[in-house]
Formats: structure tokens, C-alpha cells, sequence
């Protein structure tokens, strides 16, 4: 065997040292996403937080085809990113307003292609957008510091804040009927107890209405009523609840609190009401399961529908099908699984990053 | 013995190859051999056979004067470090693992906070620093709590009779970046007193492709300048023949703002770092005992403000560490030592609903037995710590180096390590687990070095091949009443093979020295409610990272191109997404004059020679092409005779 010189040994291991630079490869990605976007009237829009770091997005499901397109705005968008915490969107006249939580702007996209068309600038802390008329519309907000409220009204002709309208703490989702919109305020990070509600023709605030702990989410029921579920308060060191969840029914021509619901259940924490399609029952999450309760109850029914915890609920009302979000791990895909108003599975779809709500088009 | 371990390896050299053919790794043939490193006070020179360690050297030092330890590390060394915008927070990955499982020792102090359990390497200057080491893999039973995934060691070495001396340094760099550091010493046959100081500020303002928005517009980096400024002092006495007592006191402030990443709007917030660090040694070597005994206190302040959500969180941590140690020659071969560490933490801040202490008191020992001619050598090491509220594992390692023939040395290395959950983890207000149990796992590693020297060339090579599991692995996730909360719930399998290289070469009158070190680490979770994440490597952790360089040095003029890679990184836990790998090119160029007691350096540095756009942590930026130029002057008068 020839000997292998000290130098020939030198040179092998340059030529493998450079070799072993440029060796290094990446993941091919395999994803299949449409060039473009097109999207029909109709579907299911899913809200995918992230967590942070441009990881949210909007994702789409075509009731028809049965397909998810996830990160719409990213595909349409050149791969750019929407800005941290998505927390909802809404449609009005064609238009798709993005509501993130961690900046002071809004997205606006085209509701058909979600090209961007431009951003309104202003909030603190924005959480949920209501179209008032075709030229306002009503954006709930925490205030920078996560501990105020307010309403900001938006003129939907010049993207700008024409009005603010000071809320309870922590203004969260709204509904409006009639003349008046009424805004939860959970308190944002602290606590609240209030339901606001301000008269939608002269943009100032009508009434306040004291309800349980931390009204969070809001619907109407077959009867007209306004359904308020309060998700109950902490103590101060997180351990365990110091006040019981709660629903208020609201009689929307009095705009008084007919009929409050406690739990007297300090397990666990409610949220995300929602409503079946016919109008007459109310789903939430409650104690690690989907709860439902007769609008007809009074009291608390427990009647559990699936026994599973998720991050946002909604009922789609053309199909009454239920839709679950599981986060997961926050940090991962996260699923939206499928369910006849029984309970019964029907579907999982893989969303994105930490899906916390929808939106029924 | 040599024989199995000789087959140790055989077997393990197999399996990479296996996986070579999948092409899932690197070509890799081999790493430094470990250097007898000489360092006067402490375990890692006599005890740690069959670790890796790595030693940044005093050029590099040198040349880097102006710089903080996370670029040092991050150019020089294995660690991958992570960091969200220069100079804001930066933290260590080492072989996979966290910031909190990497133990920085400051003399032999772990200056890691107890608070979130590591320190921003931007805060750590490296002028006061004299020597730089990285202890690569677990060495609990050596160091204690945290040291899971390796241990970087800063030591402050001086000369006694070195006269006196006097050093600056003059920098200034792309977007407004200067420094001084000014450096004194005075140092007699029996007494050394120093004095070094820095200021240093930057305005980062960078400007980078934003590649979160529509076009990609280029835009400039904001809310990410940086003040700070320290003092090191430092007494050293020489009280007899055998005794030596040193004292150092290190105060610094740091002021920063702390940028958001870009998704998420400009952010006000800012930082204010203080700390104070105060340590004493006393040392008696004799011919066949030693005896060590050191103590510190730490005071440190970590104060958050951000004027646009009107949060302010103040935080002060208390730190107390004493340790006595004994050395133990028992014949020319053999050689036990032992010890007792009492370490107390406190935390005082709003975020927790009460002030969190803990006392932790170490007990320690190691033996070590070579053969006659020293070809031989095994250490085993034992700890135990006893910390109020936890019961914290049993710690050990064993280690082997055997030297097969005169240019070929085998090492391996077995140990069990642990890390205590940080006082955020088990107190923060909202979510605080006061419940968690320590994390603690299996290092197993072994490696084979190469050395051969023939005028003019020489290489250094050495490959390594390891395996490191730590079960209880601490994450944050939400528990089911949505609260964010802490929970034992992974567990991470880290594996994989490092290879190192150097190659010298002195032809004419030029010195070349090439140098590579290539990684491939895969770093899994092996424990998950869904089977999306199960078996996926960690969020931001890279599989490869290859540091490479080429220096040229005639007549004092000295140069170094570097190329140095670091793959991509997953962005989710389900490995569904990835930042792509960045290569980075850097020169070095200097020039050093040599007057009699006197030297001056001129030095320039070209970092991200070809304009890369690259981001570390998702949408956080990092600088593209910038430069550095500066001046350092070092007078010394030695003492008259």
C-alpha cells in the first residue's frame, strides 16, 4: 500500500474541509398552495392567533369543496406576514378588516383575492371590528395597557378614527340590534363586569349594565333576547376562581337584564357562547367540554355536547355544524375538528397556528 | 479497557455511517484535540477528562476587544446563539439545548440568574475576560445545577511582576457604534491591582429587508439602541510562597431598548441591567494538597419599562455563593478532591406574589487515576446538592482519555446532569408552577482526536459523537383553564456529531492557520400529546453549524476571512415551517506595531462581507454588511530589577 505523505494527509483535509462547508442541505417543502387566491361568497373563515413572531393567519373553508386554504394572506400577499396576534376579522362591502392584537393597525385586504389594499392606523390593543352603516364602523379595544375600554369609530370612506367612545374595561365582542351595539367588557387584563351600550345614531353611550364577572361573549336568541356569558374572575394569584361564570339575558327594548344564570361553579372559567342554528339553544365551553343550555332554562344546565376543551367556538348558522378550534400546542398546526349540533364527529381540518374563533359568511 | 473502548467507538463510527449513507449527516472526519488547558483555580483542568473543550484563543481574544461574548461565541465557538437583534438579548444553545441549561461561570461563579436561569451574553464585555472555554456536554456533577448541555468558562488570569501596564481601545462602527475600553494595571512580585473599564453604545438602526410586508421594502431597524459601560477591578496578593488572596468587583449598568419583531409594530420598551458582582479567593497549593476557599455576592437588577402599554417591572436578585474545596494528591497518579458549595437565591419583584428564596448547599468530589506513563486516564465525580423544596438527583460522570498511539487519543465521557426550574418558572404570578420538578437526564459522548505535527504543516483533529436525553424537559404551554403555565412535559433526546479542525502551516515567511469546526445536532422532542410533534427537532435549533476560517499572518500583519453557516430552523414545534440557513462572510485585518513596551494595533473588520439578509428568531433582523475599525495601545514599564 502506497503511504499516504503528512502532506498529501494535509491536503485531504483541506479539500474536506472546504467540501463539508457546502454540504449542508434544507427541507424541500412540499406545500401546494394556490398561486392565487379566489374566494367564493360564502365559507368559513378560521382566525389562526400564532404565536407571534408573523406566525397568525386567516385560513378559508369552502363548505363545497370541502378544502382549507390556510394563510390566505400570505399566498396572495408575496409571503408577507400579518402582524402579530390575529384576533378577528369582519367583511364589510367587499372589504376584509384583519384585527390584530398586538399593533395599532388594522389590514384591510380585498374579500375576493385578499390582496392588500391598506391599513388604518390608530388603536391599542384592537379585539373585534362591527360594521354599523356602510360608512362606520364600531372597533372594541384594551387601550395600550390592556386595562381600559373603548370603542373607536371608524369612517370606513376615509380608513380613519372619527370618534372614541369611552367603554367599560377591556372592550371585547359586540352585537348590535336595532339603534344600539352592545359591547362585553371583560376587563382586558384586569376584571370587569359591565355590558356597555352605546347608541349606534349619536355614537355616545346609552346605558351600562352590571352583569357577572367578565362578560366576554355575546348572541341573540330566537326570541330577541341578547344572551351575555360572563366568564367568572380569578383570585389574584390565579389559583383558583373567586367568582362563578354567568349568563344574563338581555331584553333589548328595555335594555334591562332579565334573567341572570349563575353557575355557582367554581371549577372552571366559560367561554366562547355561541348559538345554535335554530336559536334556542346556547353552546360554550365550560370545565373542558362543550356545554349547552335551553334558552328556556333557568338554571344552569351542563348538558355536555362533546367532551373536549377548545380555544374558540362557533355554529355555522347555514349548516348548524360546530366547529371546534384546538390550538394544540400553540406553537404547531392547530386543528379545527367538525360537529353535528349532537356531538358527533363529523371532520378534523388542519389549520394554523393557535386557531382561537371564526367567521360564518 | 482501551480495547473497548476502542470498539466503543468502532460502534458508533457504524452507526454514522448508516446514517451517512441516508445522507442525513455530515461528512465528518474529526475535531481538535482537547488542549491541556492550565488554569489556576479550578476543576475543569484536572477533572474533566473525557470532555470536549474548546478554547478561544488570545488572538481571537485580542481581536475581538470591542466585541461582547455573544459574538465571540457565535463566531468562535460551537454555541449557537441566539439572539433577537444585536444587542439585545442574546442566549446560548449548546448541543440543542437552552439558554437555562448552559452553565457560564465567571472564576468559577455561576453568574446565571436565578431569576430565568441564564445571562444575556450581550452583557458580558469581553475585555473583561482573559480566557474563554467552553466545556462542551453535560457536566452536572462538576458544576451543578444547569450545566446540562456545557459549560462556558470565564476566567480572569493575571501576571504577577508584569510592571505596569496600560491598555486602550478605540472602536467605531456602521450604525453608530463606539466604544472605549480603558485598561490599567499595576503588578509587583507579591501584588497586582487592575482596573478595566468600557463604555460602549450603539444606535443599531440597521437597515434590513422586511420581508414581512408586501415588496419587501428596505427599511432601518428601530427601538434597538444600547448604552452601557462597566468597571473591573481586581487585587491579587501573594501573602506567602504558597498563599495566594484575590478580591474583584465588577459593577455594571446597561441601559437598552428592546425591539419588537417586526410583525409587530415599533415598540417604546427599554431595559435597564445592573449589576454588581463582588468575589473573593484564597488559595493555598502545597506539594501534594490544595485547598481553595471563594465567595460571592451578586446584586442584580433587571428594570423593564414600556411607555406605550405604561408596564413597568421592576426585579432584584440576590445572589450568595461560598465554596470550599480541597485537593488531594494521594501518590504521583492519583489524585481526590472535595468540596462544599452554599448557593442562596432571592427574587424580589412584583411579578410574584412573594419573595422567593432558596438555599441550595452542593457537596462534590472527583478522583482521577493515571497510568505511569500517562496514556491512561480516568476521573469519576460525584455530586449532590440539597435545595429546599425539591429533591434534586444524584449527579455523576466518568471519564476516560486513553492515548491509543503517539498522535491518536480516545476520550469518553458518561453523566448524569440536572437543572433546578428558575424562580420565574415556579412563581410568576399568572402561571407560576410551583409544582415542577428539576429536569434531569443522561449525557453520553465519546471522541477520537488526531494530532500530528511535520515542519512546516501540522493538523489537530478530533471528532466527536454524542447522545444526551433530559426527561422532565420544562415548558410553557397553556394548561386547560387557558393560563400560561409550566409543566415537566417533554422530553428531548439530543444527539449528534461534531468534527474540528485545524490545519497550520508556516510557508516563507507566512504563518497559515485554517480552521473548521462542522456540526450536525439533531435535537428531538420525544414526548407529545400529538403525534405532529413527536419526534421533531426544537423550535429555532439548528442541525448544522459549521464555523470555518483561513488567517494569514506576515510580518504582524494579520488577516482572517471566515465563513461561517448555520442551517435552517424550524419555526414550529410540528416542524411545519423554516428560517433558511445564512452563510456569513467576515474579515479580520490588522496590523500590529511593537515598539519597546509599547504596541499598537490598528485592526478592521468587515462583518457579512456579502450583504446577506438573515434573521436568527423569526422577524427579528440582524445587520447586513457593517464594519468596525479601531485602535488599541498597550504601554507597559516593567518593574526596575
Amino acid at each position: 500500500m502506497k503511504k499516504i505523505t503528512f502532506k498529501n494527509q494535509f491536503l485531504i483535509a483541506s479539500a474536506i474541509a472546504l467540501a463539508s462547508i457546502f454540504t449542508s442541505c434544507e427541507p424541500k417543502k412540499n406545500e401546494t398552495v394556490a398561486p392565487f387566491i379566489q374566494l367564493p361568497d360564502s365559507g368559513v373563515y378560521i382566525i389562526n392567533e400564532g404565536s407571534g413572531k408573523g406566525t397568525g393567519s386567516v385560513g378559508f373553508y369552502d363548505r363545497s369543496t370541502k378544502k382549507v386554504t390556510n394563510d390566505l394572506y400570505s399566498v396572495a400577499n408575496d409571503k408577507a406576514k400579518l402582524n402579530d396576534f390575529v384576533q378577528s376579522i369582519n367583511i364589510i362591502n367587499g372589504k376584509t378588516y384583519i384585527v390584530s392584537n398586538n399593533v395599532t393597525k388594522i389590514t384591510v385586504v380585498n374579500s375576493t383575492n385578499f390582496k392588500y389594499i391598506n391599513e388604518i392606523d390608530g388603536f391599542a390593543m384592537p379585539r373585534y371590528m362591527l360594521p354599523i352603516s356602510n360608512s362606520k364602523a364600531y372597533v372594541s379595544q384594551w387601550g395600550a395597557t390592556g386595562n381600559d375600554g373603548s370603542v373607536k369609530v371608524v369612517d370606513l370612506s376615509t380608513n380613519t378614527i372619527s370618534k372614541s367612545i369611552t367603554t367599560g374595561k377591556g372592550a371585547e365582542k359586540m352585537f348590535k340590534k336595532g339603534n344600539y351595539v352592545y359591547v362585553t367588557c371583560n376587563g382586558g387584563f384586569e376584571n370587569d363586569s359591565v355590558i356597555t351600550i352605546i347608541n349606534t345614531t349619536t355614537d355616545v353611550v346609552e346605558k351600562t349594565l352590571t352583569a357577572g364577572a367578565k362578560p366576554s361573549s355575546i348572541v341573540e336568541d330566537a326570541n330577541g333576547n341578547i344572551w351575555v356569558l360572563c366568564s367568572g374572575k380569578y383570585n389574584s394569584d390565579y389559583t383558583s376562581l373567586e367568582k362563578s361564570a354567568s349568563l344574563v339575558k338581555i331584553n333589548p327594548t328595555t335594555n334591562t337584564i332579565e334573567q341572570t344564570i349563575n353557575f355557582n361553579d367554581l371549577s372552571s372559567t366559560a367561554s366562547n357562547l355561541t348559538i345554535n342554528k335554530d336559536k334556542n339553544k346556547l353552546f360554550f365551553n365550560f370545565n373542558g367540554a362543550i356545554v349547552s343550555q335551553n334558552i328556556t332554562s333557568s338554571t344552569f344546565d351542563k348538558t355536555v355536547v362533546v367532551n373536549k376543551d377548545f380555544y374558540g367556538l362557533g355554529i355555522d348558522p347555514t349548516t348548524d355544524i360546530i366547529y371546534g378550534a384546538d390550538a394544540g400546542d400553540y406553537s404547531s398546526a392547530g386543528k379545527v375538528i367538525r360537529y353535528n349540533i349532537s356531538g358527533a364527529v363529523i371532520d378534523t381540518l388542519k389549520v394554523g397556528i393557535a386557531p382561537n374563533g371564526f367567521f360564518f359568511k | 479497557m482501551l480495547k473497548k473502548l476502542y470498539l466503543l467507538f468502532l460502534i458508533a463510527l457504524s452507526i454514522i455511517c448508516v446514517q451517512n449513507a441516508s445522507g442525513q449527516l455530515l461528512k465528518t472526519d474529526s475535531v481538535l484535540v482537547t488542549k491541556e488547558v492550565i488554569i489556576s483555580s479550578n476543576r475543569l483542568s484536572e477533572f474533566s477528562t473525557g470532555y470536549k473543550i474548546i478554547e478561544i484563543d488570545s488572538a481571537t481574544l485580542a481581536q475581538n476587544q470591542a466585541n461582547s461574548l455573544a459574538e465571540l461565541l457565535s463566531n468562535y465557538s460551537p454555541i449557537f446563539v441566539k439572539t433577537y437583534g444585536t444587542n439585545s438579548l442574546a442566549s446560548t444553545s449548546v448541543r440543542g439545548m437552552n439558554a437555562n441549561q448552559t452553565a457560564i461561570l465567571w472564576n468559577g461563579f455561576n453568574i446565571n440568574s436565578s431569576y430565568v436561569g441564564m445571562i444575556d451574553l450581550n452583557l458580558v464585555p469581553n475585555n473583561f475576560v482573559n480566557s474563554a472555554k467552553i466545556q462542551v456536554g453535560g457536566a452536572g456533577a462538576l458544576w451543578g445545577s444547569g450545566a446540562i448541555g456545557g459549560t462556558v468558562h470565564l476566567n480572569n488570569q493575571p501576571t504577577f511582576n508584569k510592571g505596569l501596564t496600560f491598555n486602550t481601545l478605540l472602536n467605531t462602527g456602521s450604525f453608530a457604534d463606539q466604544q472605549i475600553n480603558i485598561d490599567f494595571s499595576f503588578s509587583k512580585k507579591r501584588f497586582i491591582t487592575s482596573f478595566k473599564t468600557f463604555y460602549h453604545q450603539a444606535k443599531n438602526d440597521f437597515p434590513f429587508i422586511n420581508n414581512a410586508k408586501i415588496g419587501k421594502p428596505i427599511e432601518n431597524f428601530q427601538n434597538s439602541e444600547s448604552y452601557q459601560k462597566g468597571i473591573l477591578q481586581e487585587n491579587y496578593f501573594k501573602l506567602t510562597k504558597n498563599q495566594t488572596i484575590n478580591t474583584r468587583v465588577w459593577l455594571q449598568n446597561n441601559h437598552r431598548h428592546i425591539p419588537n419583531s417586526i410583525t409587530s409594530g415599533i415598540g417604546k420598551a427599554f431595559q435597564n441591567d445592573q449589576a454588581s458582582r463582588f468575589t473573593t479567593e484564597w488559595q493555598l497549593i502545597k506539594s501534594n494538597i490544595t485547598l481553595f476557599a471563594r465567595a460571592a455576592f451578586f446584586n442584580e437588577n433587571i428594570d423593564y419599562y414600556d411607555p406605550s402599554t405604561n408596564l413597568t417591572s421592576l426585579s432584584n436578585i440576590k445572589t450568595i455563593i461560598s465554596e470550599a474545596e480541597t485537593k488531594y494528591k494521594i501518590t504521583d497518579l492519583q489524585t481526590i478532591n472535595g468540596g462544599i458549595n452554599f448557593t442562596y437565591n432571592k427574587a424580589l419583584t412584583k411579578n410574584y406574589s412573594f419573595i422567593p428564596e432558596r438555599n441550595r448547599t452542593s457537596l462534590f468530589s472527583s478522583y482521577q487515576i493515571r497510568n505511569n506513563k500517562s496514556t491512561l486516564k480516568l476521573t469519576t465525580s460525584v455530586r449532590k446538592e440539597f435545595v429546599n423544596q425539591f429533591i434534586s438527583p444524584f449527579t455523576y460522570s466518568f471519564g476516560g482519555e486513553a492515548k491509543i498511539s503517539q498522535n491518536i487519543k480516545t476520550r469518553i465521557n458518561v453523566s448524569k446532569n440536572y437543572r433546578l426550574p428558575t424562580f420565574n418558572d415556579l412563581y410568576w404570578g399568572q402561571g407560576g408552577n410551583p409544582n415542577l420538578l428539576p429536569e434531569e437526564g443522561v449525557s453520553t459522548e465519546i471522541g477520537i482526536g488526531y494530532v500530528k505535527c511535520s515542519d512546516p504543516f501540522a493538523i489537530e483533529f478530533e471528532t466527536s459523537f454524542f447522545s444526551s436525553n433530559v426527561n422532565n424537559w420544562i415548558m410553557w404551554a397553556p394548561d386547560n383553564k387557558g393560563v400560561w403555565t409550566p409543566q415537566n412535559i417533554n422530553k428531548v433526546w439530543s444527539r449528534g456529531v461534531e468534527m474540528d479542525l485545524k490545519l497550520y502551516a508556516t510557508l516563507g515567511k507566512i504563518k497559515w492557520v485554517g480552521k473548521l469546526q462542522a456540526h450536525y445536532i439533531k435535537t428531538t422532542n420525544e414526548k407529545s400529546n400529538t403525534k405532529e410533534t413527536l419526534h421533531k427537532q426544537l423550535i429555532y435549533t439548528p442541525l448544522y453549524k459549521i464555523l470555518s476560517s483561513i488567517s494569514a499572518e506576515y510580518k504582524k500583519y494579520r488577516l482572517n476571512l471566515a465563513y461561517n453557516f448555520v442551517g435552517y430552523r424550524f419555526e414550529n414545534t410540528d416542524n411545519a415551517t423554516f428560517l433558511p440557513g445564512y452563510g456569513l462572510v467576515n474579515i479580520d485585518f490588522s496590523k500590529q506595531l511593537n515598539l519597546k513596551n509599547q504596541t499598537f494595533r490598528a485592526f478592521l473588520q468587515i462583518n457579512n462581507v456579502t450583504n446577506f439578509s438573515y434573521q436568527i428568531i423569526p422577524f427579528y433582523p440582524s445587520p447586513m454588511r457593517n464594519y468596525q475599525i479601531g485602535i488599541s495601545i498597550n504601554l507597559n514599564k516593567p518593574n526596575k530589577i
